[in-house]
C-alpha cells in the first residue's frame, strides 16, 4: 500500500510540474505565447473560427443548402450578406458552415492520424531492437512516397467521398508523426523516473501510457496544432478536384471549384472562399509556430 | 516551421496571381475593344494562329494511334475528317452520295449495290476501289448493323454489293455513322490485322500528334473534292470549360467544338472578336434509372421524380436560355418525335407528393425525407462535369428540387472514365445523368442502344419486353406511316411508364474567333463545322 501511495504521490507531483510548465506565471508556455504578437493574433482568429464553427447553425443567416433559382448571382443584401452563388444559395451561410466542415474534417484526419501514429511510435520507441528496426523501415517506405500524390491515389481508388478522403490522408500522413513520437519515446525511456517506475514493478503498459505518453502529450498537441493549417489546405485541395467532400456540402474547396466557371464574370464567388482558406490556414500556422517557439525557448 | 509560412505565402501568392490574371485578361479585352493596343495582342499570338492555320478545341479523347475505324473512344470529329462513309448523312437526314456515287437497293431490301467514285485516293497515295471497300467491310462487326451483314462481294472494280439478313430500313443510315462502318485503307492495319495508323480518303489527314493533347491535321493532297483554304488544323484537347473560354479570349484557339459554360455567354457577347453559331440540337439530357434498384421499379417513384423537376427553371437558369425543355426522351428535331407521342410531365410537386404517398412513402420521422418501412427514399445520382459543364449545377438543382417532395439524392461526381464505366460496365449507380446520341443515331440507333436487349446481354437503360418487341419490329417496317405508328407506340411507352427522367435539350453552340469567315455548321454535330468552307480574314 505504501508503495502505491508513494507512486500516486509521484504522479501528482509530475502533474503539478507539468501544469506549471504551461501556466507558471512568469515563464510558462502560455505566458511566453502572449508576449509574442503573431501567435496571439493567430490565437484570436483561431478562437473566432472555432466559435463560428460551433455556432454555425445560429450565426448563418440562411440554410446553406437552400437552392433558390430565382435569386441566383445576386449581390450582397441584408438577407444574403455576401450575395448568392450560381444556384441562389447564400454565400455567407456556406462560408460559415464551411468553417465547421473544414474543422470537423481536419480534426477527423488529425485524430485518425494520431490513433495510427501514437501506438506505433510508442511501441517502436519503447521496444527498440528488431521491432523498432522493422517499424522504422516501414515508416521509411511511407516517408519515401510523395504524400499528396499517394493520398490522391488512395482516395481515387476508394472513390470520392469525405470519409474516404479522411482515410486516405491519415493513412499516408501518419508516418512522419510515428517517427517523431518514437524519438520522443526513446528520449523518455532513458529518463531516471522511468527507471524508477521499472524498479517499482510497473508493467510495460503502465510505463508506456502513464509515464511516457503523459510526458510527451504536450509536444504532440503542439505538433497537431502546427499541422491543422496544412490539413485544412489539403482538404480544400481534395474537395476542389472532386475527391473530397461531395456537393452540395458547404465546403471551401467545393465552393472554389464550383465558382471556377465564374472566374471572369463573378470573381467574388471564388475570392470569398479563397480568403477564408488563407485566413484560417495562416491563423493556425501562426499559432502553431508561436507554440513551438515558446516550448523550444 | 518555415515550411508552413512558405505554404501560406504560396497560397496567397497564387490567389493574387489568379486575381491579377483575371484583371489582365479583362484589360487586354478592353484595350482591344477600344482599339488602343492592338500590338500587344499581335505579339501574343503563337504560331498556330497564322493566316492559313487554325486551332480548335475538343473535350473528348484524342488518341489517333487508337482511332481504328471499328472501335475506339476517340473524338468523332477526327473520324469525320479522316475516314469517309459510302453514303453521307445530309441536312434533315437526307442520304447523300459519299464514296459511292449512287446506290441501288433490291426489291426485298436486303441487297445494297454501291457504285463507287473512280477518282478517289487514300491520303497515302494508294487508290481506292472495290477491294478497299471489301477489305474494310470484312473488318466490320456484322452484327452491329440493325440486321446482320451476311455477305460482301465485289462485282467489278468500282461496284460492291452488301447483303444483309433482313430488310431493315436503318441500314443505309447506319452506313453514314462516323464509326464503325467507314472505309479505311488496308495500310491502316499491320499484317496481323492490328490497327496502326489513321489512313482514309477524307479531306484531312493526321500530320502529327501528341496523344491526349493535340492532333495536327493537314489537307489530304489526294482529296477529290474542293481543297480547303486553310492549310492546318490543330485540334487541342481542353477538358475544362473555363479554360476553353480563356483560350478563345487569348486567341490561343479559334473555335471550340466542345460545350462552353453558359455563364460565359456574357464574355463572348461583350467581345468584339468572338461570335457564336447557335443551332438547334438533336440531343437531350436525361436521367437514366437503374432497373436493378427496387425503389425505382416503382412506377410512382419514377413519375414523382418527373413531376418534381421544374424544367423551365433548368433551361432559363442553368442553360441561360440556350435550349428547350425536354418533353420526351428526344427533342422534336428528331424524326418520328411528335408532340402527341412525347407529352412529358410538367412541374407539379403536389402531384409528386401524392404519387409517393400512394406508394406508401410517408415522412414518419419528420426529417423531410419520405420513408417506407423505415427505409428513407434515398438515391445516388452520378455525374461528371468534364464533357458538359452544366451537369454539375443541374444535378445540384435536382437534389434541391427532389428534396422538396421528400426524395433524398446523394450526388457522386466521377471522373470521365469512371463515369462511363458506371454506365457500360459496373452499373454502380441508382440514377446517372446522360445525354442522347445525335443526328444519324436518332431515333433508332439511340433507342436500341439504350433499351434493346438481344438474347444475351443487358439493356443499358431499361428493359421492357413490350418495348423490346416494338424496337425489333420498327426497324423492319418499310411503310412510312406504319413506322410512324410504331414509333408513336415506342415513345408513348417510354413516356407513360416514365422509364427515364427527362430534363432539357441544349442548343448546340460553337464559339469562334471572327477572323474565321464562312463558319458553317455541318449537317451532323459529329462533323461539327464544314472545315473546307472556312476562310481566314487577312
Amino acid at each position: 500500500m505504501d508503495e502505491d501511495d508513494e507512486h500516486m504521490m509521484q504522479i501528482k507531483i509530475q502533474a503539478i510540474k507539468k501544469l506549471n510548465v504551461w501556466f507558471r506565471s512568469s515563464n510558462g508556455i502560455i505566458n511566453r505565447i502572449f508576449t509574442q504578437k503573431a501567435p496571439v493574433f493567430g490565437l484570436v482568429i483561431v478562437a473566432l473560427i472555432i466559435f463560428i464553427a460551433i455556432a454555425a447553425s445560429v450565426i448563418a443567416p440562411n440554410d446553406p443548402l437552400k437552392v433558390n433559382m430565382s435569386m441566383r448571382l445576386e449581390g450582397p443584401s441584408s438577407l444574403y450578406w455576401l450575395g448568392t452563388d450560381n444556384l441562389g444559395r447564400c454565400i455567407a451561410s456556406r462560408l460559415i458552415w464551411g468553417a465547421r466542415m473544414s474543422l470537423i474534417y481536419s480534426l477527423c484526419v488529425l485524430g485518425l492520424m494520431m490513433v495510427i501514429s501514437i501506438p506505433i511510435g510508442l511501441l517502436s520507441g519503447y521496444a527498440g531492437g528488431r521491432v523498432d528496426t522493422f517499424i522504422m523501415r516501414v515508416t521509411d517506405i511511407f516517408l519515401s512516397l510523395p504524400t499528396f500524390l499517394m493520398a490522391l491515389a488512395i482516395a481515387g481508388t476508394l472513390g470520392p467521398s469525405a470519409k474516404n478522403m479522411i482515410i486516405a490522408m491519415a493513412s499516408v500522413w501518419w508516418s512522419s508523426y510515428a517517427r517523431i513520437i518514437r524519438g520522443m519515446a526513446m528520449q523518455m525511456k532513458q529518463q531516471d523516473f522511468i527507471l524508477a517506475a521499472k524498479a517499482a514493478a510497473c508493467t510495460h503498459s503502465q510505463i508506456i501510457f502513464r509515464h511516457i505518453l503523459r510526458n510527451i502529450a504536450s509536444p504532440i498537441i503542439i505538433m497537431a496544432t502546427l499541422e491543422i493549417g496544412s490539413i485544412i489546405l489539403a482538404i480544400a485541395s481534395f474537395s476542389f478536384i472532386g475527391l473530397g467532400a461531395q456537393p452540395p456540402t458547404p465546403e471551401w474547396g467545393i465552393m472554389l471549384s464550383d465558382s471556377k466557371e465564374f472566374i471572369q464574370t463573378q470573381p467574388q464567388l471564388m475570392i470569398y472562399p479563397g480568403i477564408a482558406i488563407i485566413i484560417t490556414v495562416m491563423a493556425f500556422n501562426l499559432l502553431g509556430e508561436g507554440l513551438k517557439n515558446a516550448i523550444q525557448d | 516551421m518555415k515550411k508552413k509560412c512558405i505554404w501560406a505565402v504560396i497560397v496567397s501568392a497564387l490567389s493574387l496571381v489568379l486575381l491579377i490574371s483575371g484583371c489582365i485578361s479583362n484589360q487586354v479585352l478592353n484595350d482591344t475593344q477600344n482599339g488602343t493596343s492592338g500590338s500587344s495582342v499581335a505579339t501574343d499570338m503563337d504560331d498556330s494562329n497564322q493566316f492559313d492555320s487554325i486551332t480548335i478545341m475538343v473535350s473528348g479523347m484524342m488518341n489517333p494511334e487508337d482511332a481504328s475505324p471499328i472501335e475506339s473512344s476517340t473524338e468523332m470529329c477526327l473520324y469525320e475528317m479522316v475516314y469517309e462513309p459510302l453514303v453521307k448523312y445530309g441536312k434533315g437526314g437526307v442520304i447523300e452520295p459519299g464514296l459511292a456515287e449512287r446506290w441501288e437497293i433490291n426489291d426485298n431490301g436486303t441487297q445494297y449495290t454501291f457504285y463507287l467514285r473512280e477518282d478517289v485516293k487514300f491520303s497515302d497515295g494508294t487508290s481506292f476501289n472495290a477491294d478497299s471497300v471489301v477489305s474494310s467491310a470484312k473488318r466490320w462487326e456484322p452484327t452491329k448493323f440493325s440486321t446482320p451483314l451476311t455477305n460482301v462481294e465485289k462485282l467489278d472494280d468500282y461496284t460492291v454489293r452488301l447483303t444483309f439478313k433482313e430488310n431493315c430500313y436503318p441500314v443505309i443510315i447506319e452506313l453514314t455513322y462516323p464509326r464503325p462502318f467507314r472505309i479505311a485503307s488496308e495500310n491502316s492495319f499491320d499484317t496481323n490485322g492490328n490497327f496502326v495508323k489513321m489512313i482514309g480518303t477524307g479531306e484531312w489527314m493526321v500530320e502529327s500528334y501528341i496523344p491526349e493533347e493535340e492532333v495536327v491535321m493537314a489537307p489530304n493532297p489526294y482529296y477529290y473534292g474542293t481543297k480547303p483554304s486553310i492549310k492546318k488544323i490543330t485540334i487541342r484537347k481542353v477538358t475544362d470549360g473555363g479554360s476553353r473560354i480563356m483560350a478563345l479570349q487569348s486567341r490561343e484557339a479559334d473555335l471550340s467544338l466542345a460545350d462552353l459554360p453558359s455563364e460565359s455567354k456574357s464574355i463572348i457577347e461583350s467581345s468584339k472578336y468572338l461570335a457564336v453559331k447557335n443551332t438547334e440540337g438533336t440531343m437531350g439530357f436525361f436521367l437514366m434509372l437503374n432497373q436493378e434498384n427496387k425503389i425505382l421499379q416503382d412506377k410512382n417513384v419514377r413519375l414523382a421524380l418527373n413531376y418534381a423537376i421544374d424544367k423551365n427553371s433548368i433551361v432559363d437558369n442553368i442553360l441561360g436560355g440556350d435550349g428547350v425543355v425536354a418533353k420526351g426522351i428526344l427533342p422534336d428535331t428528331v424524326p418520328y418525335v411528335t408532340d402527341e407521342n412525347s407529352k412529358g410531365y410538367s412541374y407539379n410537386p403536389e402531384k409528386a407528393k401524392e404519387l409517393l404517398a400512394e406508394s406508401g412513402y410517408m415522412d414518419t420521422d419528420g426529417d423531410g425525407i419520405v420513408d417506407k418501412n423505415g427505409v428513407p427514399l434515398s438515391l445516388t445520382l452520378v455525374f461528371q462535369s468534364e464533357e458538359y459543364a452544366a451537369w454539375k449545377p443541374m444535378c445540384e438543382y435536382l437534389q434541391a428540387a427532389t428534396k422538396d417532395v421528400g426524395i433524398d439524392i446523394r450526388l457522386e461526381q466521377r471522373d470521365i472514365s469512371a463515369y462511363y464505366d458506371a454506365i457500360w460496365k459496373n452499373r454502380n449507380f441508382d440514377m446517372i445523368i446522360y445525354r442522347t446520341y445525335e443526328d444519324s443515331w436518332n431515333p433508332h440507333g439511340f433507342l436500341r442502344s439504350m433499351f434493346y436487349r438481344a438474347e444475351s446481354g443487358m439493356s443499358v437503360c431499361w428493359y421492357d419486353s413490350q418495348l423490346n418487341k416494338y424496337l425489333d419490329e420498327v426497324i423492319k417496317t418499310q411503310d412510312e406511316s406504319t413506322r410512324q405508328a410504331k414509333y408513336d407506340q415506342i415513345f408513348k411507352l417510354i413516356n407513360d411508364e416514365a422509364l427515364i427522367v427527362t430534363l432539357c435539350c441544349p442548343d448546340k453552340q460553337y464559339a469562334y474567333n471572327t477572323r474565321l469567315q464562312n463558319v458553317t455548321v455541318a449537317p451532323t454535330t459529329y462533323e461539327g463545322i464544314e472545315w473546307q468552307r472556312i476562310t481566314i480574314a487577312k
